[in-house]
């Protein structure tokens, strides 16, 4: 049968787009409520510290003030605490709001409602908490000695996880060696800051006893399914759906305790209850990210091959179990994904630990854990190239995964890697440089006072995760994808699918991949999602999976139903379905296009005339698949920059930079630019700008937008995008993930870059300028430089 | 985050301005472009109990010149942007003009309203002092000229008493070359050091912001020399004490003092002899 | 807090608002006029999504209680019509991956409608200069550059100069 790509693989614009554009977009804010409360929250001024007394009696008297909720009013509510983490982790009982002690600060201790929110804040002032300090443990490390403090009373360490691991002949990977790198990398805590802040509202209807939480969750089935089981309701009465979403980026997530604890509200009161997030609220505890160190020993031989890899990991988690994925998610993808970034790396250790910290939970944001391992992995060739005197470029290409060695099963057999275009993009990049000519450039450069440098990393990014990540880690999170497409009764195609949309153009872009499956005109299609109520069950929108995975299940669906008609209108047409064909909206016999029906003829049929149907054809229009990747996909990406380093101030400019990437088969190039762009732009920022920074007693310094530095249009470079598309065979038309691409491989090519320009190592990925002056100082041995001579 | 309750009062002219902002006893601040105050208490980092709203006082707009520069304190940044008599009488500030936030805040924000602000990281002071201009304030009991060298006291605090409104700012006539540097995280954003130098007949003055509670003034010092001139940076580096904050060390700052007076020095000589 | 009766000029009609004073411009255009385009994104005049024009003119709508407002002109995004399509400035935001969830893309249509009246024919680093005081956390500003670029060639500015947008 033929499907001819009247769509797929073109840059159309986003379907979705125009009102957007008018101000028309409906976020959780926008929704129109009748007699909403507004919800605000008291919140810990202390990042840890036992409760000694609660007050809320002048807050309760406020004239504005309909209720205050302590932990002791949601108690009942909460049939099954949830506590975030797979099986494994370390539990205690989870609570929306702070019971007897806080362990972060702005952790929520009270809820109050009121008719505004300008009030809700008022009266939220007038919460009277006593607290007893107690040591604020915000260093991953001393977290987990023997001395430290204790966040949970019940546990006699902050160990959330702890795992280890070893596979291959390591030692005698080091008995070989002909030499060893020893590095720490650390890189510094940031978050995701999408524009629109988080936001819910819940209303509970008695009577049908059915609850209906409308928020920017970026997978409704999970909340739906951790909030059913807190509040012990069967999930078909909660309905969670997500409107129109001002960016997640894997922030939205968690089920967090604000909006658990407006779910229990909604079930005490009556009407819609309402909570905005506002922009402190989500710098101090949204979830937190990429605070990690990684102690690494890698063993190499003088040809620059890297023997085996050895590691220590520490990751900061956070003060509790953030639900439903808990916070081991960075750690384990760093101990897994530091052997799945494209090197041939098979004798392998590590040893894993997240540590409770007084700080905001680490969970999931876009890259996950890959940004420092693409960081740490790119570093080690480098580093392996300096102690061999072998060219970076060509360390890269001894370390990468050989074509002829796919589908290539990870050391830790966490995943199996389908094949890509590592060398090819490698050397394409590198090219489009002009590496060859590159030291003689940075020397000429030098010799006039400039520090040049060039940054290359290279390898693959993990996606699309299937149900061997979490769901057989004892997570209620849907590894699969479902798509549902019906062509209704006047040949119009309607699909659903169960992730969300945050404007990655998935509507746009399934909408192509359905419209050349189904022979229609891509404004007769129309792709929905992200209700509970409305689409087959999925997992929502992460790691960069709804092409991939969606897509996937959108084929299948499409290819059912295209099948489907062709056999109806066959029994119309009185022909043979393999001697028809289904293409512009219409259905006719191959070779003789007179003979034909259009599609709202097929679908009369099939709706109104099901009598003229043979016995083994059912009525309707309609199918639906669900699908499940094996382990993930894999991308491959080699970014190569050219940035200088002005000694003066410790600023970064870039002035190039080259992006060549492979996301096996591209839907829609205007979008997958977008996807790489933006992520680009967060790796960029998470590495010189953003920065969640938090003192020895545990306050957060940077709880404002003049302090969260996010990069404006000043701050991000334009990229020279190129693209291989090597097809996965694992996935309907061979798309791969490329949401998290851009992310995962920046901040590694600016480190790299400046450790080039700087000739010092760059350990730590934290590129202020600031930061930038004191590797100056390590170079010149106290004089940082100037320019200004 | 939502601003607490306050009462909110129109002034048509100064002297109603003056008795809305006596009888508010240090509680009553007035209220121009809202640029810096509405933030402050957006945050309920500010809590004034009456804001005497000023913008309707025509008295206090408007640019003036002759000889010395006068400036209503309700100029907007984008109208001394726009005005040629600016680029003209105090090049200096029209170099520093386009560092202040982005348009849209230099829409509103106002002269006056910053100056009253303080913030040391802020453009205005820091062009203020390196100028040696004077701030205009009045009371109820009269009207009193305090120069800018002396009016910026330290964080947020000025010169000004509660019951006193900045009318107005004078800038005294150009100096031979001027030249201002600055340094934020991002465009646009607060100044980790910015740097206003003045030079005039040989001598180079600096007066330097983000480095301390108010602007730090070095100077005057001869600059005839490309030695001259690196010492005198480094001497204005080694006279601060900045802050340590999330932005960068104390030891940060002072390099990036050194260096950024060095080129605005250098610019505003070369200036000059051109 | 008492509320007051405010007279608010909004898109070329008169508006009145019963409003607490410390209201901020923001929230009154939104909840009061059901103006949803604006956006909170920091509430501390840093992000730019609460993007409005006052007297044609971009400024934070959450940095002005709405009392501040009476006596000038506020347009905002839903004021960017062509009746009932796009103009050619929006056109040109959908044909360049000029948004993905499109929470700034209010701000942003704002900004460059009042920008390319000033400066009809912008370089690509004028209009990364313009748009600077505005974030955006899905694009990386590319696309967003892209079509203020394309409106700029299709002349969007003189003809919005003109009135004829």
């Amino acid at each position: 049968m033929t499907r001819p790509d009247k769509y797929v693989g073109k840059g159309i614009p986003m379907v979705t787009a125009g009102r957007f554009t008018r101000g028309m977009g409906r976020y959780v804010n926008d929704l129109p409520l009748v007699n909403v409360k507004h919800v605000a929250f008291a919140r810990s001024t202390e990042a840890h510290a036992r409760i000694t007394s609660l007050d809320v009696s002048a807050a309760a008297a406020h004239p504005g003030c309909i209720a205050v909720y302590t932990a002791d009013d949601l108690f009942p509510l909460l049939v099954n605490p949830y506590w975030g983490g797979w099986e494994g982790t370390a539990r205690a009982e989870g609570s929306p709001l702070a019971r007897n002690k806080v362990r972060w600060v702005g952790e929520p201790v009270a809820a109050i409602l009121a008719n505004s929110r300008y009030e809700a804040e008022d009266i939220a002032e007038l919460v009277d908490v006593s607290y007893e300090p107690l040591p604020a443990v915000t260093d991953p490390e001393k977290a987990l000695a023997p001395d430290s403090a204790v966040l949970y009373d019940e546990w006699d360490s902050n160990t959330y996880f702890h795992d280890e691991f070893e596979c291959g002949d390591l030692a005698g990977a080091f008995e070989r060696a002909d030499g060893v790198v020893k590095r720490r990398f650390t890189a510094a805590r940031h978050t995701g800051t999408p524009l629109e802040t988080r936001g819910i509202v819940a209303e509970y209807d008695s009577g049908l006893e059915s609850l209906t939480i409308q928020c920017n969750f970026q997978d409704v089935y999970l909340a739906r399914a951790i909030i059913a089981e807190v509040l012990d309701m069967p999930p078909s009465q909660v309905r969670v759906a997500s409107p129109d979403s001002g960016g997640g980026f894997g922030v939205k997530l968690p089920v967090y305790p604000e909006e658990l604890a407006v779910a229990c509200l909604s079930l005490k009161e009556r009407g819609p209850i309402k909570w905005i997030q506002d922009r402190q609220e989500d710098l101090i505890g949204t979830s937190q990210h990429r605070d990690l160190i990684i102690e690494a020993e890698a063993p190499y031989a003088t040809d620059g091959k890297m023997l085996g890899l050895k590691v220590r990991i520490v990751s900061d988690g956070g003060a509790y179990g953030v639900p439903a994925r808990g916070n081991t998610v960075e750690g384990m993808m760093a101990a897994e994904d530091l052997v799945a970034g494209g090197h041939d790396i098979k004798d392998y250790a590590y040893v894993l630990d997240v540590a409770m910290t007084n700080k905001p939970p680490t969970c999931v944001y876009r890259g996950v854990a890959q940004p420092v391992t693409v960081f740490a992995l790119d570093s080690l060739m480098d580093a392996i190239a300096e102690e061999t005197g072998v060219d970076r470029g060509e360390v890269r290409r001894r370390n990468l995964i050989k074509q002829d060695q796919f589908p290539y099963e990870t050391a830790t057999k966490g995943y199996v890697m389908e094949p890509g275009s590592y060398e090819e993009a490698l050397n394409k990049a590198l090219e489009l440089v002009g590496f060859d000519e590159w030291p003689e450039y940075q020397a000429k450069m030098r010799a006039e006072g400039r520090l040049f440098g060039l940054g290359i990393t290279c390898g693959a990014e993990a996606a699309a995760r299937g149900a061997t990540w979490y769901g057989k880690r004892g997570l209620p999170i849907s590894g699969q994808e479902g798509c549902q497409i019906k062509i209704d009764h006047t040949g119009r195609v309607y699909a659903a699918l169960g992730t969300t949309t945050q404007g990655q153009g998935l509507e746009t872009s399934l909408g192509q991949l359905i419209a050349d499956e189904l022979g229609v005109d891509i404004a007769d299609v129309r792709v929905t999602m992200g209700d509970t109520d409305r689409t087959p069950y999925g997992a929502g929108t992460w790691a960069s999976r709804c092409a991939t995975l969606g897509g996937s299940a959108a084929l299948r669906a499409s290819e059912e139903l295209r099948e489907k008609v062709l056999k109806v209108a066959a029994a119309r047409l009185e022909a043979n379905p393999d001697d028809l064909e289904l293409a512009d909206g219409h259905v006719s016999v191959k070779g003789a296009p007179s003979t034909a029906l259009t599609l709202r003829e097929v679908a009369r049929i099939a709706y109104f005339e099901a009598s003229d149907l043979p016995r083994d054809i059912e009525p309707t229009l309609e199918a639906v698949h669900h699908f499940d990747p094996p382990s993930a996909t894999f991308s491959n990406s080699t970014h190569v920059i050219i940035l200088e380093v002005d000694p003066g101030t410790g600023a970064i400019t870039f002035h190039r930079w080259v992006c060549v990437h492979d996301c096996g088969t591209v839907l829609n190039p205007l979008i997958v630019n977008g996807q790489l762009q933006g992520a680009m732009a967060q790796g960029l920022g998470g590495t010189i700008l953003e920065h969640s920074v938090y003192d020895e007693n545990g306050q957060p310094l940077a709880t404002t937008f003049m302090d969260y530095l996010v990069p404006t249009s000043l701050d991000v470079p334009e990229m020279e995008l190129h693209h291989f598309e090597t097809p996965s065979p694992f996935t309907g038309l061979g798309v791969k993930g490329v949401g998290e691409s851009g992310t995962v491989f920046a901040p590694g090519a600016i480190a790299t870059g400046v450790a080039d320009a700087l000739g010092v190592h760059v350990d730590r990925l934290e590129l202020s300028p600031s930061a930038v002056y004191d590797l100056l100082m390590r170079r010149g041995n106290g004089d940082a430089g100037s320019v200004s001579a | 985050m939502k601003p607490p309750s306050f009462e909110y009062r129109r002034a048509a002219s100064v002297d109603e301005a003056l008795e809305l902002l006596a009888a508010g006893d240090g509680d009553a601040k007035a209220l121009a472009g809202g640029q810096s105050l509405v933030a402050l208490m957006n945050l309920r980092l500010a809590r004034p109990v009456t804001l005497v709203d000023i913008a309707p006082i025509a008295e206090l707009r408007g640019v003036s010149s002759n000889g010395s520069l006068r400036i209503g304190a309700l100029t907007t940044f984008t109208e001394l942007e726009q005005d040629p008599t600016v680029a003209q009488a105090a090049p200096l500030l029209a170099e520093a003009l386009p560092y202040i936030g982005h348009p849209a805040i230099r829409n509103r924000g106002t002269a006056g309203g910053s100056v009253a602000h303080a913030d040391p990281a802020a453009e205005l002071p820091v062009v203020l002092s390196a100028l040696d201009a004077t701030v205009t304030v009045r009371s109820r009991t009269g009207e009193r000229t305090i120069p800018a060298r002396e009016f910026f006291r330290g964080f947020l605090m000025t010169a000004a008493g509660h019951d006193e409104l900045v009318t107005a700012i004078t800038l005294p006539p150009a100096t031979d070359g001027a030249a201002f540097e600055e340094f934020a995280r991002r465009p646009g954003d607060f100044a980790l050091v910015s740097v206003a130098c003045a030079v005039s007949g040989g001598e180079a003055t600096v007066a330097l912001g983000g480095v301390s509670g108010a602007p730090v003034v070095v100077g005057p010092t001869a600059v005839d020399s490309e030695d001259a001139i690196d010492a005198f940076a480094a001497s204005a580096a080694e006279s601060i004490a900045p802050p340590s904050d999330v932005h960068g060390s104390r030891e940060y700052r002072q390099h990036l003092t050194r260096e950024l007076v060095a080129r605005a020095v250098r610019r505003a000589t070369a200036a000059r002899r051109s | 807090m008492a509320s007051t009766l405010r007279i608010l000029n909004v898109n070329g009609r008169e508006h009145q608002v019963n409003v607490e004073d410390r209201k901020l411009l923001l929230d009154t255009l939104r909840e009061d006029l059901g103006l949803t385009g604006a956006h909170a994104g920091c509430e501390h005049g840093v992000c730019g999504a609460c993007t409005v024009l006052l007297n044609g003119r971009p400024v934070r709508s959450c940095l002005m209680f709405t009392p501040q407002a009476e006596g000038h002109e506020v347009s905002t995004v839903e004021s960017i019509a062509n009746g009932d399509e796009l103009t050619s400035l929006q056109q040109a935001f959908v044909d360049n991956l000029g948004l993905q969830c499109g929470y700034c893309t209010s701000a942003m249509v704002l900004t460059a409608h009042a920008y390319l009246q000033e400066n009809p024919k912008p370089t690509r680093e004028e209009v990364r200069d313009a748009i600077s005081g505005n974030l955006c956390r899905c694009t990386g500003y590319t696309g967003i550059v892209e079509s203020i670029l394309a409106a700029a060639e299709a002349g969007y500015g003189e003809d919005a100069r003109a009135g004829g947008e």
